[in-house]
């Protein structure tokens, strides 16, 4: 992964949170990570990509900001079903704006929901970034571990 | 007081149309469902995937569907192919985050009339859905 591949989905990130809410979110400086401890929700959406590139993208967040998001758009159930739901919509989005710059042989997967920071695994053997995102004063991260094939 | 003189006709009231939300997310479905003001829709119905779709098809008059892309069990493109065969005269708007230029070729050759590019709010969601409906 280089630099300009990374920005886009720092740019999915910020694009998400503005489309929906109207408001900006900061995204920090993106960071090597060795596993998900330090970076894991309590809540987290997972892509998986196929095609020319293989790998995951992750979106991770915890309770706090989850509800804030969900109250901005009318959601008022605030279930675990709906957050895991919630977290794998920002997953999804991300993801698939991401064709832009890959191409269309970039696959996205259904979400896979995943609940509790523990429950968080990352695969081995391709580097991990994270890419902190700020919305609102709350933390979440997005996670992208992608290689390309070619 | 009449409010209309005696060779004039009754106005016809403005058609209704009957539409249905399918996406694998609850979140989408509630804000599709919550977020449309469009005053000639009413949401009838909202299916989890392809297959429920296309039951939910058989089951009820539609005039309109929102479809997602990326759905277990059948994908959208799929679904647009076969729920045209159950009624070719449904209008179609696909909502997804892969709003590449090439997804959106495939989304209208599969049969789709508008495709509306996620993320979305409530504005771009009902602007859509007007183009769809013009």
């Amino acid at each position: 992964m280089d630099a300009s591949q990374i920005k886009v989905f720092l740019d999915g990130a910020t694009s998400y949170f503005f489309e929906t809410t109207g408001s900006k979110a900061e995204v920090g400086s993106p960071y090597l990570i060795d596993d998900a401890r330090s970076v894991a929700g309590e809540f987290t959406g997972a892509i998986g990509i196929t095609g020319r590139h293989r790998g995951t993208v992750y979106f991770t967040a915890d309770r706090a900001l989850l509800m804030l998001l969900m109250k901005e758009v009318g959601e008022q159930n605030m279930t675990r079903e709906n957050m895991l739901d919630q977290v794998g919509d920002v997953a999804n989005t991300i993801s698939g704006n991401a064709r832009n710059h890959f191409g269309n042989d970039f696959m996205i997967s259904v979400p896979t929901l995943i609940y509790g920071q523990d429950a968080l695994h990352l695969p081995k053997g391709i580097k991990s970034y994270a890419l902190p995102v700020v919305w609102k004063n709350f933390r979440a991260n997005v996670i992208v571990v992608i290689e390309n094939l070619d | 007081m009449s409010f209309f003189s005696r060779e004039s006709k009754p106005i016809a009231a403005p058609k209704v149309y009957r539409m249905l939300i399918v996406d694998d997310s609850n979140i989408i479905r509630g804000r599709i469902e919550r977020g449309q003001h469009h005053a000639q829709i009413e949401v009838v119905g909202s299916a989890a995937n392809g297959v429920q779709a296309l039951a939910m098809a058989r089951q009820l008059k539609l005039d309109v569907v929102t479809m997602d892309i990326t759905m277990p069990e059948m994908d959208g493109i799929e679904c647009v192919k076969q729920i045209l065969k159950i009624n070719p005269d449904l209008l179609i708007l696909v909502v997804s985050a892969m709003n590449d230029q090439s997804m959106v070729l495939q989304a209208l050759h599969a049969g789709a009339h508008g495709f509306l590019g996620k993320p979305f709010n409530d504005a771009s969601l009902n602007r859509a859905l007007s183009e769809l409906l013009k």
